[in-house]
């Protein structure tokens, strides 16, 4: 009965232990997807600023899906439609813009630090868990040699 | 998450200036819409939001 009971208990230690390291998985995943979307908005600020500083005039190729390209000459860079989500784009002026841009950096980085967070406490967790499995596991050992001197 | 992300574009679009060009995200197409249009089409889409 009672190595049914102590049974029982490792198992759900050990399911407790799958279910954390797949939120930790899963918390990686999420801070690797920020991470891109970061060094994405930073390189779209360079390129935005780089297209300003070549100035209305200068030619362009724009890109047709992902092989073909045809010239077009830049306008104004000093007006920028900006996605600002909803499936909303505005029209911002250039300081504006990267502003906005700059934003969501700081947003993105602010979720990056929470995720962070809670990845630390779930590496406790786990630390937690596992020195609870090990303690179980040594508690088994310990009976069974127990049962082994009394059965000689 | 997604509903709270509606409101801002709303408080968003409220905020900007007249006379600023709006665009809506219609799969590949981007429409020119008026700040009227844009914030009728987020209301409607937070009350779906809300209905789901």
């Amino acid at each position: 009965m009672a190595v049914k009971r102590d049974e029982r208990k490792m198992t759900d230690l050990t399911r407790q232990l799958r279910s954390i390291i797949a939120q930790i998985e899963a918390l990686r995943v999420e801070i690797a997807q920020l991470d891109i979307l970061v060094s994405e908005y930073r390189q779209t600020i360079t390129t935005l600023r780089n297209l300003k500083d070549l100035g209305a005039g200068k030619e362009v190729l724009l890109p047709v899906g992902r092989i073909a390209q045809v010239g077009a000459k830049l306008e104004d860079v000093d007006k920028i439609v900006i996605s600002i989500g909803s499936g909303i784009a505005v029209e911002l002026p250039f300081d504006e813009a990267i502003k906005q841009i700059e934003k969501e950096i700081v947003a993105a980085l602010a979720l990056r630090e929470a995720l962070e967070r809670a990845m630390v406490e779930l590496y406790e967790k786990v630390e937690e868990l596992s020195q609870k499995i090990r303690e179980h596991g040594h508690a088994e050992a310990g009976e069974g040699e127990k049962n082994e001197g009394e059965e000689k | 998450m997604k509903e709270k992300r509606s409101k801002e574009v709303i408080e968003f679009l409220e905020r900007l200036p007249e006379g600023r060009r709006i665009y809506l995200n219609l799969g590949a197409l981007m429409v020119e819409v008026s700040k009227e249009e844009a914030l009728e089409f987020l209301r409607k889409q937070e009350e779906e939001e809300k209905r789901e």
